[in-house]
């Protein structure tokens, strides 16, 4: 019998050249927001709207390479933490109790795809037919929450999810663990991840408890500017027709991005934001009517990895004002109908909560365009 | 279960796909097609850059796209069985070149690939078999109708174009499978929009459509019969053309790679894209690939005036959300030379590969509106030049049936009782059974004394598991909306507010809406069906009032919309008349040919009054057939109501809710109560 026959048995993992984060051109509010979830992963995720064709999926997809390994425990399935005994699952728990130290080694973070039309089964996980039909065992099979945990999970079209999996995702998200109770398995192990979403509005609303999840919403257009839609041509045409020679050319920029975003991770539970300041936060969530106290966290959290990236320990005005918008954006109270922008409405109440600084708007993220 | 040796199994893909290319040597050579000059040359720019992803081509009822794709597909097959054998030397047993057939009733499992139960059964050990998806890896996938195909498996062969793999993540299977693949789709406008993921992934869209001489049509149709009577012979009449068209795309593909194109030309076509409101980066890359490919094709190593003309008139047109002003056309079209006239278009085709790039095409810089407006005349101007949203789409009842209702939706759990149709759920069947086959093994070795070392899995009837569906269908939330007489502002108003509301909640029940207006003579769709809020709020505000009140225009148009909904899944709609309910115009007079399916039910007659009431019961009863419930919305206050609004409900049979100066929350819940009453029933 053979057991492995060449086309039917499960095909060999697809290894693609991806196309580097800092080659993307423009788009600078979602590359920002991407970051700052990576340098804290508390914020909440990302969830980027917009047009189709404009880089949403490349620039998450690019994620994984920027980010900086973790240490995991040897042999978890869920790569847990060995720093972290509070967070462990209910092997390394138990491993835990016997031995003093678990043996872990470093590993990438995870960025998981859920790809279209993925069935409850595989999210959650449930029983591993193989090993039950072998070898007679009720073993679990982790689904992608698990391949997630402590990593990025990614929804593309993330407004046309089926609702049961909405489900599933709003309770892991809240909780931080999966609960499994099908097949007659029963388990429950860690599923800490930061939600990605990304979606053409004009294709459907997003569930409201859902938005409600993401820590960031960022807006994405079709570029206009000529010059920069040339470079987006040239820079793809070039990767694709020599990837290798595109991606050493992009290396040191590329690299130059990872170091930072790995300096902001170890300084940024250092970044000291003012009394004041958080005062003036919360001023600006009352001005916006902002229900719930999410906005003023995000917006602090957000505002301290910025400052961390920046390479700053305080947080400053700027930083605030920076990050705002896209903390916001998804939390006011919206009539279906209204034509103004939130955009703009946040817009307003900063400049009214935050009235001397003139005001810089930008949202450039500093050294990251790269001239090729 | 049969205990076959697997290995002539697991070739049965292979085994298809040659089957398929075999039973298929007498496609009708694509040398040989008359006119259809675009589509021809969409083909060609696919068949020299695979980067170009795809092509899809719009036809009416009566152009035989379909046909034209497998005559393309049988060429290009011939082309990369002989070219591409020696790159893909890894690909063992399989075609070099797969040309795969997508039906419409696909399912998912089919189409994306999954657990191989058979295997997986004889040998214990998780098999997986690909999908159709993964079956055209490095081939052509062929979809006839592509706007009538589901819209969750259309997402899935547009997210297999983008990424160039498939992933499956479901029912126990967890794989990833290659698939790059080229597309070729034809689609009828009229029976539907195309998914605009598909529309966004794919290089070219082009309309067949075109105006051939007399002289072409004769020659075409002599062709088919000749064609018909000896395929054989024809073929061979052919095979000097067929042989130099293959090796012109040879020849362009070899000198792909060697074609420069400028920081300027790539300059010019993203000033087309800009100029024209192209969404997002990808079609300015395609446009890019497919002006290289053009170049390549006519044997020039950079990139002419004529080349940009091609790209802006079959990748970036049809993504086009504004049009040059008319003003602005006319007067440039004086001055423009003669459009790229099907001449230029013929000679590169036909030509032997080494048409000398000399003539009057060469020059450059000529400002990219004059190109595009070049690009625009020589597009046909019905179909693909139509805006992609806004107007609304009307269709006959659907020439080819979608996927057959029976096993649709989301396959959400599963059980052991069989019923009609029923579809084998594998993971849930093999669950069932793992825990006894220690049990049974040991039952079978004590009964037969053997060794003990077969790993076969013992499946029992008990076992076996049934697929239970669970569709959510949503309802068409139809609001036509009289623009006729003093009130009609009012009304807009009304139902836009309930509209906007009923959006809200259309998430929780995959509804959609949609907006008529009606007044003078005719009907106009204002909204198409949508669940988007973004694209409820461009209705405009102030829409013309005053005339009128076309009351039959109007439930045609609905029932257009509902039709169309229809074959797009959404089987229920529910029709919102917001009127005063004088109706005073008849069909007749709002004479359109909108009203094709009514037509044979309309003797001429007198247009007064009573043939219009007739007229509305005979809708009325065509609504009902159906299953689109009607309900009168009357929010004239009490002291005007004569009640013509209730008259109506009652001539189309409809319900009537009779809210005086009622505000958009008191329609939307009433509006509400019915709708909760309706998916009750359904």
């Amino acid at each position: 019998m053979r057991k492995k026959s060449e086309q039917a048995s499960k095909p060999p993992a697809y290894q693609r050249k991806v196309y580097p984060f800092a080659a993307i051109v423009g788009q600078e509010e979602m590359k920002l927001a991407l970051m700052l979830c990576v340098v804290d992963p508390h914020i909440g995720g990302v969830i980027v709207m917009g047009h189709r064709g404009t880089g949403k999926s490349t620039a998450v997809r690019a994620l994984a390479d920027l980010l900086p390994p973790i240490a995991k425990v040897k042999g978890c399935l869920y790569g847990c933490d060995p720093e972290r005994a509070t967070e462990f699952c209910d092997d390394c728990q138990a491993r835990s109790s016997r031995s003093r130290r678990l043996a872990s080694d470093q590993g990438p973070v995870p960025v998981v795809d859920l790809p279209l039309g993925a069935t409850e089964d595989r999210v959650c996980g449930t029983l591993d037919i193989e090993r039950a039909l072998v070898e007679g065992v009720k073993a679990f099979e982790p689904g992608l929450l698990a391949r997630a945990n402590r990593g990025f999970l990614y929804i593309d079209e993330v407004n046309l999810l089926d609702d049961h999996l909405v489900d599933v995702l709003l309770d892991a998200s809240a909780s931080g663990r999966n609960v499994v109770e099908r097949e007659g398995i029963s388990i429950s192990h860690p599923a800490r991840f930061v939600l990605v979403g990304s979606g053409n509005p004009e294709e459907g609303e997003l569930r409201p408890q859902l938005l409600d999840r993401f820590g960031l919403y960022t807006q994405i257009y079709t570029i206009t500017d000529l010059d920069q839609r040339v470079e987006i041509v040239e820079r793809r045409e070039r990767f694709e027709r020599a990837a290798e020679s595109f991606l050493n050319d992009i290396q040191s920029e590329h690299e130059s991005l990872r170091l930072r975003i790995v300096e902001a991770k170890n300084v940024h539970s250092r970044v000291q934001i003012d009394r004041g300041l958080l005062r003036r936060i919360a001023e600006l969530c009352i001005t916006l009517q902002v229900d719930g106290h999410r906005g003023e966290l995000t917006i602090s959290r957000a505002s301290r990895a910025l400052a961390a990236l920046e390479g700053r320990l305080s947080v400053t005005v700027d930083d605030v004002k920076r990050v705002a918008t896209m903390s916001l954006r998804h939390r006011l109270r919206k009539d279906p109908l209204e034509r103004v922008d939130s955009g703009s409405r946040i817009e307003q109440a900063l400049a009214a909560v935050f009235p001397s600084v003139e005001s810089e708007g930008s949202l450039s993220t500093g050294n990251l365009r790269v001239r090729a | 279960m049969s205990s076959t040796p697997a290995s002539d199994r697991t070739s049965s893909i292979p085994v298809r796909n040659q089957g398929g290319l075999k039973s298929r040597p007498s496609a009708y050579p694509f040398a040989a097609i008359v006119g259809m000059q675009a589509v021809k040359r969409a083909l060609m720019l696919l068949a020299v850059d695979a980067g170009l992803q795809g092509t899809l081509i719009a036809s009416n009822a009566g152009a035989d796209t379909t046909s034209l794709a497998r005559s393309f597909a049988a060429m290009l097959a011939k082309v990369d069985s002989t070219i591409s054998n020696h790159e893909n030397h890894s690909v063992q047993a399989r075609p070099a070149f797969p040309v795969i057939d997508l039906p419409l009733n696909v399912t998912v499992d089919r189409l994306l690939g999954g657990i191989n139960l058979e295997r997986t059964i004889e040998t214990g050990t998780r098999q997986y078999t690909a999908g159709l998806l993964a079956e055209a890896n490095g081939g052509l996938l062929v979809v006839a109708g592509v706007n009538l195909l589901d819209a969750s498996l259309v997402d899935h062969v547009a997210a297999a174009l983008d990424a160039g793999v498939v992933r499956v993540e479901r029912e126990g299977a967890s794989a990833t499978f290659q698939s790059r693949f080229r597309l070729v789709g034809d689609y009828n406008p009229a029976e539907g929009e195309l998914s605009p993921h598909l529309r966004e992934r794919v290089g070219m869209i082009v309309d067949s459509a075109q105006e051939d001489s007399a002289e072409e049509i004769a020659e075409a149709v002599s062709r088919a019969l000749r064609f018909e009577q000896d395929p054989r012979g024809f073929i061979e009449e052919f095979a000097v053309e067929t042989g130099l068209l293959q090796s012109d795309i040879a020849g362009a593909r070899s000198r792909l790679g060697e074609i420069k194109v400028t920081s300027g030309d790539i300059r010019r076509i993203a000033e087309a894209a800009i100029s024209l409101g192209v969404e997002g980066n990808r079609a300015d890359l395609f446009a890019v690939k497919a002006a290289r490919a053009n170049a390549a094709l006519a044997a020039r190593d950079s990139l002419c005036d004529e080349d940009i003309i091609t790209a802006i008139q079959l990748v970036l047109l049809p993504r086009a959300t504004r049009f040059p002003s008319p003003e602005e056309r006319e007067e440039d079209a004086d001055e423009t030379a003669a459009p790229a006239s099907e001449e230029d278009v013929r000679d590169n085709h036909a030509g032997s590969g080494g048409r000398e790039a000399e003539d009057s095409n060469e020059q450059t810089d000529r400002p990219i509106e004059e190109l595009i407006i070049e690009a625009m005349d020589a597009v046909a101007p019905q179909e693909a030049l139509k805006l992609p949203r806004g107007k609304p789409v009307r269709g006959d009842s659907g020439r080819r049936s979608p996927v057959p209702d029976h096993a649709r939706g989301r396959y959400v759990s599963s059980d052991s009782r069989r019923n009609k149709n029923a579809r084998l759920a594998i993971d849930t069947t093999l669950r069932a059974a793992a825990p006894h086959q220690a049990a049974r093994r040991d039952r079978v070795v004590a009964v037969r004394s053997a060794g003990a070392k077969d790993k076969k899995i013992r499946i029992t009837p008990d076992d076996l598991r049934y697929k239970r569906f669970k569709r959510k269908s949503g309802i068409l939330f139809i609001f036509a909306v009289d623009a006729s007489g003093s009130m009609a502002l009012n009304r807009m108003a009304q139902a836009k507010g309930a509209l906007a509301r009923l959006l809200q909640q259309a998430y929780l029940h995959r509804d959609k809406v949609a907006l008529i207006s009606f007044r003078h003579s005719t009907a106009e769709t204002i909204l198409a069906p949508t669940r988007s809020v973004e694209l409820a709020k461009r209705i405009v505000d102030a829409l013309p009032t005053g005339g009128a009140t076309p009351v039959a225009a109007a439930l045609v148009e609905a029932l257009n919309l509902a039709r169309l909904a229809r074959l797009q899944g959404l089987p229920r709609a529910m029709l919102l008349l917001f009127t005063d309910g004088r109706a005073n115009v008849g069909l007749q007079k709002a004479g359109s040919q909108k009203v094709g399916s009514l037509a044979e039910s309309r003797k001429e007659r007198p247009q007064g009054r009573e043939s219009i009431s007739d007229e509305l019961k005979r809708i009325g009863r065509v609504l009902e057939t159906e299953s689109i419930a009607p309900v009168v919305v009357d929010t004239r206050p009490r002291f005007v109501s004569t009640g013509e609004g209730r008259a109506l409900a009652e001539l189309i049979g409809g319900r009537y809710l009779y809210l005086p100066r009622a505000d958009a929350t008191a329609i939307y819940n009433a509006v509400a109560s019915v709708a909760e009453e309706a998916r009750r029933q359904g």
